[in-house]
């Protein structure tokens, strides 16, 4: 149990060291941006190109990976009525759809699976369907909003062309296809690699942080239906959904914790800096990853008892 | 040992084509620079000491690799003045003269080429413990006077007390020497936040030879001259001469060698960014030191290969 607070206390006082610095003033106009590019555009891909490159990928494709994708997608589809029936902007709506069903696999989930669940592996499913599906699917609907909103056509083409210009798909693929043809990738190529990898967690807490250093009182800027949906199916429609899914496959003992346990966790902050890379949705990104984290914590708590 | 040269070059050089295309945004050398000197750095200085074990801050190592970057340090002080540089822009220059990139590219040589990570440990804390709270302090002072503030001999005698970067390393020589097992929810934060350091200052560095001139062309050649002879050879000279003085030899001797022989840090680039001062000659000299460092480092490997 220990692991669940920590993974919670890390995250937070990384925010908080966010918060205090945007509160003093310390870094320059355009912080946040910056440093959500960084891990948008380098970081990031560079922590997945690694992750996936080292995953166990037998281990990966089991049962729990297709639970773990039905719950997520079943969460993510729940949430489009909610944002189509209050009439909200398109792009918004695709942020609330991720925001209901994207959790915090790297920053929360990592940490939770290793000293929660017993072992780092445990959250591979959730992660690897989350980078190597949902980031692609999701960035590519965004990439095709935002080029509508622009009055751009992006065409069946620029649809389909969009997902080989987003950097988060074109690390996982690399990564997945070198770790499936099983080529040795020399530890003197990755260290380049995971240096810059180590810039993805922190940046994007810190980016989260500076944030919420300028926010009002969340809920504010958005509509309260929303992000009460989104609230409701993160935190208690998507274990429930997973746990039925789970019971469903015949999945019981640790594997169903594990599953449970996963789609339990809060709204991702990548959720944020997606929101932020493509302006759309962000006052709802930012609420739900906070909100979403804080409820978070009796829903884990009650879980892992 | 290349290997340390290749993620540092890979770092900067992504930062370099970023910066080139726009993709981080206005101020992007300035948030990063910034981000790692209040928040990232610190983390960092204040885990890795904490970390140290206090055999490995005082050893025959530190003294020598102490004496020796001070003195290169203050030897860079009269040509500067000689060419009348000014005060913040001298201090500037004297830290490019003598502080190494102990972390970025010391840590990878010291795995690759030398005994391992420790042998990199004398330059790391005496650059932390000292040499950077020093020279922080001796800019935010000078910071100060040239804002046309006269600051009380209170004010300047306290300075290290606001510098983030010597808080950080005091905490840390403290948590050290008393032997406090500090638990995972404090270490943890801080290592993340820690990691920051190193690849934010590298982009930072990248991001900004995009608007670079050609090196040497916004400096006074002997100004910069100076800065890149004392660094890549009179530093290791002197270290080898003291080390041989006092005894030292075999690995160590090697170890405190190429520890001296690392080029100016990217780290006195981004205090140049945060202080405002000397933030080109800072820029030229990792730069031009860098370079230069490779057919030094690489004679020294080959002189003890020999021997």
């Amino acid at each position: 149990m220990s692991g669940v607070l920590e993974g919670f206390l890390v995250i937070g006082v990384v925010v908080a060291v966010g918060v205090l610095v945007g509160r003093l003033g310390l870094l320059p106009e355009g912080a946040t941006e910056t440093l959500s590019r960084t891990a948008f555009f380098v970081a990031s891909p560079a922590l997945l190109f690694v992750t996936l490159l080292r995953a166990d990928v037998a281990r990966v494709l089991s049962t729990g990976l297709v639970v773990t994708a039905l719950a997520a997608v079943a969460v993510c589809l729940l949430y489009v009525p909610v944002g189509v029936l209050r009439r909200r902007p398109r792009g918004e709506t695709v942020v609330g759809s991720m925001a209901s069903g994207y959790l915090n696999a790297g920053n929360l989930g990592i940490p939770i699976a290793t000293y929660a669940l017993g072992s780092a592996a445990e959250i591979a499913p959730s992660l690897i369907f989350q980078l190597a599906v949902l980031t692609p699917a999701y960035t590519t609907l965004l990439d095709v909003v935002a080029a509508r909103r622009r009055g751009e056509d992006p065409g069946l083409g620029g649809a389909l062309l969009a997902p080989l210009r987003n950097p988060l798909l074109l690390a996982t693929v690399a990564g997945l296809l070198l770790n499936v043809a099983g080529v040795h990738v020399p530890e003197s190529l990755l260290q380049p690699v995971e240096l810059l990898a180590d810039l993805a967690v922190p940046a994007m807490l810190l980016a989260f942080g500076l944030s919420l250093a300028h926010a009002q009182r969340p809920g504010r800027d958005d509509d309260p239906v929303c992000l009460g949906a989104v609230i409701v199916l993160k935190n208690v429609v998507h274990p429930v959904l997973a746990w039925l899914i789970g019971s469903a496959f015949g999945l019981t003992g640790p594997a169903l914790l594990a599953v449970v346990v996963s789609a339990a966790l809060p709204t991702a902050q990548n959720v944020f800096g997606y929101a932020v890379r493509f302006a759309t949705g962000v006052p709802l990104a930012r609420d739900a990853a906070l909100l979403t984290t804080v409820v978070s914590v009796p829903v884990l708590l009650v879980v892992a008892l | 040992m290349l290997q340390g040269f290749l993620v540092i070059g890979v770092a900067i050089a992504l930062g370099y084509v970023l910066g080139r295309r726009g993709v981080l945004g206005e101020n992007a050398t300035n948030v990063l620079s910034r981000a790692a000197f209040f928040v990232a750095t610190p983390a960092l200085l204040f885990h890795t000491l904490a970390d140290a074990e206090p055999g490995e801050i005082f050893s025959w190592s530190l003294v020598i690799v102490g004496v020796t970057a001070a003195l290169v340090c203050v030897l860079f002080v009269p040509a500067a003045r000689w060419r009348g540089r000014d005060p913040m822009e001298t201090t500037v220059g004297s830290m490019a003269a003598g502080y190494v990139n102990a972390g970025n590219l010391g840590l990878p040589i010291a795995i690759y080429a030398l005994d391992g990570a420790a042998a990199v440990a004398p330059a790391l804390i005496f650059q932390l413990a000292l040499l950077t709270p020093v020279f922080t302090t001796v800019l935010d002072v000078q910071c100060a006077r040239a804002e046309g503030r006269r600051p009380s001999y209170l004010w300047t005698v306290t300075a290290p007390a606001r510098n983030p970067l010597a808080i950080a390393t005091t905490l840390g020589v403290v948590v050290a020497l008393t032997g406090v097992e500090l638990p995972e929810a404090v270490t943890a934060p801080v290592e993340m936040i820690g990691d920051f350091a190193v690849p934010a200052m590298l982009f930072a560095f990248g991001i900004s030879l995009v608007s670079a001139h050609r090196p040497g062309r916004d400096e006074d050649p002997v100004v910069l001259g100076a800065v890149v002879l004392l660094k890549n050879l009179v530093q290791p000279a002197l270290a080898l001469g003291f080390a041989l003085l006092v005894g030292v030899d075999g690995d160590e001797l090697l170890a405190v060698v190429v520890m001296a022989a690392l080029p100016t840090a990217q780290n006195v680039f981004g205090y140049a960014v945060r202080y405002g001062a000397g933030t080109s000659l800072a820029r030229d000299s990792a730069l031009v030191s860098t370079v230069a460092s490779i057919p030094v480092l690489l004679g020294v490997f080959g002189v003890a290969a020999l021997m």
